[in-house]
């Protein structure tokens, strides 16, 4: 076996960027701009920085225009400070709202093509969430570029950073990180291309794999979301935060689990059951479908799970109907026109003639790696690692807490990314670090072990076994129950893909052997998230526990999960921050441990 | 219940995929038929091939709702992206059940459907997709005013995702035309007002690689999933618009 | 997209029709109309280069009137006679649909679908035209009024296109391609519709020498013959070169181009002045 495996080249270079997503890009375009002629080299998964997940966000980025005469920063750190279900950390809170306009301004200068106002002026729309005076009315905080703002980001970035002399490894996964002592000192990179595993060593490594929501079976998360940067974490023995916290969209479209906006509530749809009875008298009376998100998910999952779901036997899906065709042509044509539009694209329904599939797809990952504000990785609740820096969805800081607003994410991604990439250029002036000896072992092994299995099992089935496992006990309901069972079939899954045979040994572009390194990860990342849930014996944010419906203090803090083998899960907690709270500026009693209502 | 009835319908299909192993330089086509329903995509089908059939076809995709532009490939000859290509609508729209699938053509196949969208993107690279160098900004620390009919003029240039089969359809050749979508993204940026560097610009665009190898077949425009009338905008070009523009 | 897809992106009667032809079909669904019509102008530009050439060695007989007369003959025969009439639908084809593609590039008109049509309908009647002069066989026309009435317009076209794209960083040769295109829009249609206004204008050595003793026709030939290969060489090179990338072949391409090109020019211009 070792014939194959070796390491082809060495590549040595000031930063390592693993995941060319917005937020990696971000970085770079930052450090860049810093110090112009860094080598940086950037390794993406798919076949291009472009193709990455960042470039399906839709919705837009909020920021606080600090000409605007009536927003203002404290109201949106309130915001997502109630959001967050109290569990934000209140110091990157601050930090990320008060650097919001100067980063929009930013993306702006640098060629993003952001929708216009009457007056040349970036718009801004309204967004769920986001209010003026501490929740009394809505605010106009988001900018857009219609509704392709990721895609924009991701253009801009991208174009910073090829402009910048960046490198990119395109196509290519890190398997592996490498230390020296407590220093990160780069990684192994397999490039599926061309079947080569390479070294990259370099002076600061960045973590930016994005999310997990692969995990689920009904998801709006992209393909290559399979939790690697969290599992590659795992396996070098730190730890990663918060993995409970997961956020699921009410109405995601049955099948491709696109997202079907909340506008189609907001415009009169009605969500109706197997037997068209429109269900959401019955768990909200008063603000039926306008109900927040998580209780309309619980609404939705719950009349699937007691048997009054429709099978979609395309995709083998349960889910409730989306009642929109007593809607005026007007409502259709003017107010829900795209979101239509997907319906006819996707699943071939005129949402003015038909009922619609939806079911609460998976959407976001608050948690991640445990950063401090700087995007430096910790290694427990109080020293860092050095070297080694993670921004974005894999990341947590944690600016979302439990439940992250819309918006902010892509506002994390170029606040976060730029704050990073600042601290990175600190780092540079360290010397050059050497290979480490036993660099690449882990990854042999690995897939060696992968290549020399004989069983017949199908992976495929596996990993959709796992998906629908972890959609149903660990998903928009969680038990201790279920989540026990849940951990009892993952380790099982897990043994059978131990033994399961790849379809071929062949090193170049084998799409089955990154699906089984995938199915690894995200079979640890399931591991991690399920402990996670299993331990938090409360309600917060997107984690719902039904035996335990309420929110407690006893767990105001964030969880750590450390697992080096599998099944072996190991907690601990880091103290959320309350910066805020405690400095007892003007309007801090908002920042206390407030009830999460609408 | 309605509604329901109508997604029981099922569709023999054969899939005629092309295939190419790089250990050993063999290339064939392979059949495949499966029994699928109505709203799958084509993506659905591949995955279905990789859990049910052979899970050593390889293909590509990320985003899996048409954003990206990463799953395209040709289906009866024509480029598309397989994850917006519902079965029903193929069915109706090719008039068969039988699909031949292809590689898009930009690109050596690394391995099956497979393209090395790295050399593709090369000639996108060459495009320079940034802006060079920004015009100075009067108004610094704020963005730049730029009135929304402005906007319009190229807004949809902007929305543009790389899939390439505007290139995979084009008339003019791939190797020497850097291509529609790559010229697109120079377009862009030269009416883009915050761009300073035109004269640049317009060098790659009257480059031996640029405009003069299009002959406005229009198949960019036909094809391109985002509905880009990207032949109009390399009009514009052709026109001399842009640089009258920087006369004024 | 998908109702995009289905629909036909034409709503031509016609176009409904060939869309029904398989081979057609294949390219209406995957690619549009106006990619086929591409490669339709690409084939009848290289046709057109090849007539030409053969063309202009028929002509350089001239010098021995006896020669060409004997030449022409053939030509007089059914099937050379329905042959030139083929010839028509390369010509008005090209022309009409180079004209088409100087108004969608150069003067922003992109409404291509009604401009197909009248593409297809004017070529019909050409054809049609050039094919009932034939059979009448005898129209008498002042060769000096017809001439120079297509000169000025040819001319003022011409022109037109070139003050539109004069401006413009294009290079020299590709402006010069165009401009001589627009000119080429009125003069070769004229000059094959002349042709056949009777049979003795083209086919008979005698009254060929006798008009082309004139200077002004002279003038008039010696623009056509320049124009014409001009535009057909820079139409080779630009067909060539897009499959060749090696920066040598292209300049062995160019040379070789130039040098096939002067040789007729040669021919042509010596025969056009000397006679
Ligand atoms: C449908 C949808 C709509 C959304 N809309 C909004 C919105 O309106 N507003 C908002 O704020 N947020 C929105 N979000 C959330 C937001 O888009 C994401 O959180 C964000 O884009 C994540 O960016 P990222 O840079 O961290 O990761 P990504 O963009 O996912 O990038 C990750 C990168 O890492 C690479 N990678 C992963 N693993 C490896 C590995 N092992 N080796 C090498 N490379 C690897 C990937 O290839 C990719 O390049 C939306 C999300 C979804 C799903
Ligand atoms: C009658 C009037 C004519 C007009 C209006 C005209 C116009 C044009 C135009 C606009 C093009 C560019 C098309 C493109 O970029 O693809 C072109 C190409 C070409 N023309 Fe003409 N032309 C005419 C006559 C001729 C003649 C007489 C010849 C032959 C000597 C000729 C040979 C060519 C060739 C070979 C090409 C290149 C085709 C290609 O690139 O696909 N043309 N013509
Ligand atoms: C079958 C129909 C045609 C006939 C009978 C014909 C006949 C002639 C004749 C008799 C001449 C001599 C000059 C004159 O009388 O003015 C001539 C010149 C010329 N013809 Fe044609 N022609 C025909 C079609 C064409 C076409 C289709 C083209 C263009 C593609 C063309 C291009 C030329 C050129 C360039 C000259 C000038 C040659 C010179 O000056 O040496 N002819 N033609
Ligand atoms: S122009 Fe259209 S077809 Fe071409 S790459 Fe862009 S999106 Fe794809
Ligand atoms: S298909 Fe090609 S030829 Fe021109 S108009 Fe589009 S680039
Ligand atoms: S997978 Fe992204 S466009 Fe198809």
């Amino acid at each position: 076996m070792s014939g194959i495996f070796s390491i082809s080249s060495t590549i040595k270079c000031d930063v390592l960027i693993i995941g060319a997503g917005g937020a990696g890009l971000r970085c770079a375009a930052e450090i860049l701009e810093k110090r112009p002629g860094t080598d940086i080299v950037a390794v993406t998964k798919v076949a291009n920085p472009q193709k990455s997940h960042t470039q399906t966000a839709q919705g837009g980025m909020a920021a606080v225009d600090p000409k605007d005469p009536v927003d203002k920063p404290v109201y949106h750190m309130f915001d997502t400070w109630k959001g967050s279900d109290c569990s934000a950390d209140q110091n990157v809170i601050k930090k990320i709202v008060e650097s919001g306009w100067e980063q929009t301004v930013w993306m702006e200068n640098h060629g993003m093509h952001l929708s216009r106002d009457e007056n040349g002026r970036v718009s801004k729309r309204t967004f769920g969430g986001h209010t003026l005076g501490f929740g009394e009315t809505s605010a106009f905080r988001c900018v857009f570029e219609a509704d392709r703002t990721g895609k924009g980001i991701m253009d801009n970035v991208w174009g910073e950073a090829l402009k910048g002399g960046t490198s990119f490894i395109n196509q290519a996964i890190a398997t592996e990180l490498l230390f020296t002592g407590d220093r990160c000192t780069g990684a192994v990179i397999f490039r599926e291309k061309e079947g080569e595993f390479v070294v990259v060593l370099a002076k600061a490594t960045v973590l930016a794999t994005g999310g997990d929501g692969q995990i689920f079976k009904v998801t709006t998360n992209c393909r290559q979301n399979t939790g690697d940067g969290l599992a590659i974490i795992l396996q070098s023995g730190l730890p990663v935060m918060d993995p409970e916290a997961v956020q699921f969209h009410p109405t995601g479209i049955v099948g491709p689990g696109i997202l079907a906006s909340e506008t189609l509530r907001s415009v009169g749809g009605i969500l109706r059951n197997k037997g068209l009875e429109p269900f959401m008298e019955r768990y909200a009376p008063k603000m039926k479908e306008l109900a927040p998100r998580d209780l309309v998910a619980r609404a939705i999952e719950t009349e699937v799970r007691e048997g009054r779901g429709i099978l979609n036997p395309d995709h083998n899906i349960e889910h409730v109907w989306i009642d929109l065709r007593h809607l005026s042509d007007y409502i259709h044509e003017v107010q829900i026109p795209e979101v239509s539009s997907f319906f006819k694209k996707f699943i071939n329904l005129d949402p003015k003639k038909d009922l619609c599939p939806v079911r609460p797809s998976n959407h976001y990952q608050m948690g991640g790696i445990p950063t401090n504000e700087f995007g430096e990785i910790q290694k427990n609740s109080e020293s860092l690692i050095s070297g080694l820096f993670a921004v974005g969805e894999c990341a947590s800081a944690s600016f979302h807490g439990f439940n992250r607003l819309g918006t902010n994410s892509l506002l994390e991604l170029v606040t976060m990314g730029k704050v990073t990439g600042e601290k990175v250029v600190n780092c540079l002036d360290a010397e050059q670090p050497g290979r480490p000896k036993n660099a690449g072992e882990k990854t042999f092994s690995l897939f060696s072990g992968f290549m020399k299995q004989r069983g017949r099992d199908n992976l495929g089935q596996i990993r959709e076994e796992m998906r629908i496992l972890m959609t149903e006990k660990v998903g928009v309901f969680r038990t201790e129950e279920g989540i026990s069972q849940a951990l009892e079939t993952l380790k099982e899954l897990k043994e059978r893909a131990d033994k399961a045979a790849l379809s071929s040994n062949s090193l170049i572009m084998n799409q089955d052997l990154i699906q089984r390194w995938e199915l690894n990860n995200l079979l640890v990342v399931s591991m991690v998230t399920a402990q996670g849930a299993l331990n938090r014996r409360e309600s917060r944010g997107g984690h719902f526990r039904e035996d335990f419906p309420e929110r407690k203090d006893q767990f105001n803090h964030h969880t750590l999960a450390y697992m080096t083998e599998f099944g072996d899960v190991k907690l601990g907690e880091r103290p959320i921050d309350m910066s805020i709270y405690e400095e007892k500026g003007e309007h801090y009693e908002k920042f206390g441990m407030i009830e999460r209502k609408y | 219940m309605d509604g329901g009835m109508v997604m029981e319908t099922n569709y023999k299909l054969t899939l005629k995929i092309e295939r190419y192993d790089p250990d050993t330089k063999e290339s064939w086509v392979q059949d495949y038929q499966l029994e699928a329903g109505r709203i799958l995509r084509f993506t659905d089908l591949f995955r279905k091939i990789n859990n049910e059939l052979d899970p050593t076809l390889a293909w590509n995709s990320s985003c899996e709702h048409a954003q990206c532009g990463t799953c395209a490939v040709m289906v009866n000859g024509r480029p598309l992206l397989a994850c917006e290509l519902l079965v029903e609508n193929a069915v109706v729209q090719f008039g068969t059940t039988v699909f031949e699938i292809a590689p898009i053509t930009v690109a050596p196949v690394v391995r099956d459907l497979i393209v090395d969208l790295e050399q593709a993107y090369e000639r996108v690279n060459q495009a320079k997709p940034y802006i060079i160098k920004p015009v100075e900004n009067f108004n610094k620390g704020n963005e730049y005013q730029i009135s929304p009919r402005d906007l319009e003029r190229y807004v949809d240039a902007t929305r543009c995702i790389n899939c390439f089969c505007c290139a995979t359809a084009c008339l003019s050749s791939q190797k020497t035309f850097l291509g529609p979508n790559a010229v697109l993204a120079s377009i862009v940026r030269l009416m883009d007002p915050r761009e300073e560097a035109k004269k640049e610009r317009l060098k790659i665009l009257y480059s031996e690689k640029g405009i003069y190898r299009c002959h406005t077949s229009k198949a960019c425009s036909f094809v391109c999933p985002k509905e880009i009338d990207v032949a109009h905008f390399i009009a514009l070009a052709k026109e001399g618009r842009f640089e009258s523009e920087e006369g004024d | 997209m998908s109702e995009n897809l289905m629909e036909a992106k034409t709503t031509s009667f016609i176009l409904r029709q060939l869309e029904r032809v398989p081979y057609l079909s294949f390219f209406a669904k995957t690619r549009g109309w106006p990619f086929f019509i591409s490669w339709c102008n690409r084939i009848a530009g290289i046709l057109l280069v090849v007539w030409v050439w053969i063309h202009i060695y028929f002509l350089a007989f001239l010098c021995t009137p006896s020669a060409y007369d004997n030449n022409m003959t053939v030509f007089r025969w059914a099937i050379f006679a329905f042959l030139q009439w083929l010839l028509a639908i390369p010509v008005i084809f090209h022309a009409l649909n180079g004209g088409r593609l100087i108004l969608y590039e150069i003067f922003g008109k992109r409404n291509d679908d009604t401009m197909l049509r009248w593409v297809f309908g004017l070529s019909i009647i050409y054809i049609g035209l050039v094919g009932l002069f034939m059979l009448l066989g005898n129209q008498s026309v002042s060769p000096f009024f017809f001439w120079l009435f297509i000169l000025v317009t040819a001319l003022v076209i011409g022109y037109g296109v070139a003050r539109k794209i004069w401006k413009s960083e294009h290079s020299f040769l590709w402006k010069l391609q165009r401009i001589s295109g627009a000119f080429l829009l009125i003069m070769v249609p004229a000059h094959l519709l002349f042709m056949h206004l009777n049979p003795s204008v083209g086919m008979e050595a005698s009254v060929v020498i006798k008009r082309m003793q004139s200077w002004f026709i002279k003038a008039v030939d010696l623009a056509l013959i320049v124009a014409a290969l001009y535009h057909g060489a820079y139409g080779l090179f630009s067909v060539f070169s897009e499959h060749l990338s090696s920066r040598i072949l292209r300049v062995a391409l160019v040379c070789l181009i130039a040098v096939i090109f002067l040789a007729f020019a040669w021919v042509g211009i010596r025969l056009t002045v000397t006679i």
